[in-house]
């Protein structure tokens, strides 16, 4: 039996099979040589590829997350780039998000099931490209989406999506397309304030109570 | 003492307000510009505090440090010149430790002396041993007198040691220990000490008791700190943008409206 592994290890290894089977395939990033990388991801990278130069845009928070720890298929795979992922099929509304905020709205959605809401919960996976056809058949189907993000409220994502909507979905809108984000404000450091600025399962049902009830 | 580690606990009274990390300390009304971690970046804007100074006619000195990993940027560089052809006068210490996190220097540059940068902007330099205390402030205050009579930049290269790692995180494996050791014989303090008692200028005794009375300020301001409240969760909004007109300042808007959903 297979053992669950970090997000961390994940990346790890499938960056270490796409260099095994690829040989353009190559990593760009600070002290990722020598060093291993700040969180030892590319360690031993270096022995078997040799010195290349190493890319790392991954989230800090999500590394050793237990929650997400998951087994592996054993068999080779890739995850399609441009495809969203519905994470959590539902009727009445729609969370849009990506990245660590997934685990809020699915956390809210649990508690909007209890409340008699059925929500449906698209991971975009990627953002550029954007799955379109996801988003839009999502809003279609429920006619009411709240998107949540952590980057910051004015110039995020949200914001393009909400015009997407507006232009292929606006006759199956049953209310505003809302947005739960992070304030205009940069990333403060000290833990109460940091908890303040990002968004959580609350600020999400709170928004996705008002925008059900519309 | 104390203002540093409301900084670094992220307290109440901390100069930046709980806002930005540990080292990232910035206090402008005493003239401390909060720096960034691109270090290489500070050349330029010290030079613009340079700027700043000349146009608003107020008598100052800009001073900034680098390392010999910022050195080893773009940014540097642009700076370097910047400072060179606006005729700026900003102190530049770079602030050789050998190693730029993993990197050592011999793998930044084929130099001896690092401040030799400094001759491709037309730029004087200097070099000291960074860790001989009394040779870094003569210098240091010779290229503040320099800089004060507006004479252009100075490039201060102080030669020097990273005895931990680049952070917390890090326990440099990479550094060989001999190295260290080397170093460790070289301790600024110590050296300073020896030359204190050597010169009779203080006793073991006499340095002993400073050395308590420093102990027990920095635990008295610790414990000050470490008792400190956090800042409001909320004030995390304040001080990012003016005040707009009514109905259409920026954090709040977050909060009342859509902010929360």
């Amino acid at each position: 039996m297979a053992e669950a592994i970090t997000y961390l290890e994940a990346i790890r290894q499938g960056l270490w099979e796409e260099m095994e089977r690829d040989d353009r395939v190559f990593c760009l990033g600070e002290d990722i040589g020598v060093y291993g990388g700040a969180f030892k991801l590319t360690r031993g990278f270096l022995e078997r590829f040799g010195p290349d130069p190493v890319i790392y845009l991954e989230h800090k928070y999500l590394y050793r997350l237990p929650r997400i720890k998951e087994v592996l298929p054993e068999e080779d795979y890739v995850v399609p780039i441009g495809k969203a992922a519905v994470r959590r099929y539902g009727k009445d509304i729609s969370l849009i998000t990506y990245g660590a905020m997934l685990l809020h709205c699915l956390d809210a959605a649990e508690i909007l099931e209890r409340e008699g809401v059925s929500a449906e919960v698209l991971d975009l996976r990627t953002l550029l490209p954007l799955d379109v056809q996801a988003i839009e058949s999502t809003a279609r189907k429920t006619g009411k989406v709240l998107i949540v993000h952590e980057d910051t409220r004015t110039g995020g994502i949200a914001g393009e999506i909400t015009a997407i909507l507006n232009e292929r979905a606006f006759e199956f809108l049953d209310g505003p397309v809302l947005r739960v984000t992070a304030p205009d404000a940069p990333v403060p450091y000290s833990p109460p304030l940091e908890d303040y600025f990002l968004p959580n399962a609350a600020r999400v049902l709170e928004a996705a109570r008002r925008l059900a009830a519309y | 003492m104390l203002e540093i580690f409301l900084q670094y606990l992220q307290r109440e009274g901390g100069p930046c307000k709980g806002r930005d990390t540990s080292l990232h300390f910035g206090r402008i009304d005493r003239g401390i510009v909060a720096p960034i971690s691109h270090l290489g970046a500070l050349v330029a804007v010290l030079s613009g505090v340079a700027l700043a100074g000349r146009m608003r006619k107020i008598p100052i000195v800009a001073m900034t440090y680098v390392g010999d990993g910022a050195s080893s940027t773009g940014d540097f560089h642009e700076g370097m010149g910047f400072a060179s052809v606006k005729r700026l006068s900003p102190v530049i210490i770079l602030k050789n430790n050998r190693w730029a996190y993993s990197t050592p220097v011999s793998r930044q540059s084929l130099l001896d002396d690092l401040a030799e940068k400094a001759r491709a902007y037309g730029i004087p330099r200097a070099v000291v041993d960074g860790n001989d205390v009394l040779a870094v402030r003569e210098a240091a205050s010779r290229a503040t007198e320099r800089a004060r009579l507006g004479k252009g930049p100075i490039l201060l290269e102080c030669k020097t040691m990273r005895m931990k790692g680049h952070s917390e995180h890090d326990d440099a494996w990479y550094v060989p220990r001999t190295e260290l050791e080397f170093w460790q014989r070289r301790d600024p303090i110590l050296l300073l000490e020896r030359r204190l008692r050597m010169e009779g200028i203080a006793s073991e005794t006499g340095l002993r008791k400073i050395e308590e009375r420093c102990r027990a300020e920095i635990e008295l301001d610790l414990e000050t700190a470490l008792a400190a409240p956090f800042p409001r969760p909320e004030s995390c909004l304040e001080d990012v943008y003016a005040p707009g007109p009514e109905g259409h300042e920026h954090g709040k808007e977050w909060m009342t409206s859509g902010g929360r959903g």
